[in-house]
């Protein structure tokens, strides 16, 4: 049995198998797949939802409207603050800030564009 | 809503009538996945979101996936097979790529060096993730191809240990074995 999947399958059905005599042969015979298996037999027993959270939870931080504030728009205006929040946008007070006039806008980011410059 | 095969569902006629070329047969397949599309990701972002975030986020996140799906999965038209199981495996890829396309897009807003632009934290942990499950999808189809298989059915198209045995013609069992497997791979790569 030298497939580290079947012996990941044979090693798990073993109680505390990183304690056991076969893994200590192991160990010594196979130095390498011992290694691998041992960090492997570790997330045995975590449930398969830490692995959802792991590649699901960074999606909220990069979609929170609150990321979005400060950031400008064609180098003219910057968003300074939500004001709103629908099903498919959210709209943004922002200000002119290049210096030649004093201008407040409403601005709306629809949710279904693919980056920031064509959301608005 | 609960998302089961059924043999009496339509979805195998619609996958031929779309092979076949049926533009409305595609349509009407959309409509028979979006709500599994949309069920299964907002499923995933109500749970990891644990009240703090506004359920707002989860929705507009999840529509403007699935919007990505509808777009994805017309451009894959000629990949489809005359089966279910190439249906479910290529709504897994599909939901799987808008996901990874989520992240390659935040990295790349860490590479325009714009400080007006991205939140900088996001951006770094997004090129991280994402480099990470590259590494652990290529490593594991080398190690055992089923593996992924198995993986992704479960974690991207949200299907049941029983219907992923039924879809790939193997024991229950060895889907628990494969997830156990799969998921210890997995997050041992992106424990590194």
């Amino acid at each position: 049995m030298n497939d580290i999947y079947d012996q990941f399958q044979m090693f798990s059905q073993i109680e505390d198998p990183l304690n056991s005599t076969k893994y200590s042969e192991l160990k010594i015979n196979k130095p390498e797949l011992a290694k691998r298996l041992n960090s492997l037999l570790n997330h045995h027993n975590t449930e398969i939802e830490v692995l959802h959270e792991k590649i699901f939870s960074p999606l909220l931080s990069l979609d929170n409207p609150e990321l979005r504030l400060s950031r400008s728009i064609n180098d003219k205006y910057k968003i300074i603050e939500l004001i709103g929040q629908g099903g498919m946008s959210d709209v943004y007070k922002a200000i002119r800030c290049d210096g030649l006039i004093e201008h407040t806008v409403a601005v709306k980011y629809f949710s279904l564009a693919d980056s920031f410059e064509s959301a608005l | 809503m609960t998302c089961t095969i059924s043999e009496t569902s339509p979805i195998t006629d619609l996958i031929v009538e779309w092979k076949k070329g049926n533009k409305l047969a595609f349509n009407d397949l959309f409509t028979f996945c979006y709500p599994q599309f949309k069920h299964e990701v907002r499923k995933q972002k109500l749970k990891q979101a644990n009240n703090i975030q506004p359920l707002d986020i989860c929705i507009q996140t999840t529509t403007s996936i699935v919007h990505d799906a509808y777009l994805k999965l017309a451009a894959h038209r000629e990949q489809i097979a005359c089966n279910r199981k190439d249906m479910y495996v290529l709504i897994s890829q599909v939901v799987k790529s808008i996901i990874y396309d989520q992240y390659r897009k935040a990295s790349s807003q860490k590479r325009k060096n714009n400080t007006d632009v991205a939140p900088k934290n996001a951006a770094i942990e997004s090129s991280d993730l994402l480099a990470k499950l590259l590494l652990a999808d290529k490593s594991l189809k080398r190690e055992k191809p089923r593996c992924t298989e198995v993986l992704n059915l479960s974690v991207f198209a949200g299907l049941a240990s029983q219907e992923i045995a039924e879809l790939l013609n193997i024991s229950v069992r060895t889907v628990h074995n494969d997830l156990s497997f799969g998921k210890a791979w997995y997050l041992e790569e992106l424990s590194e």
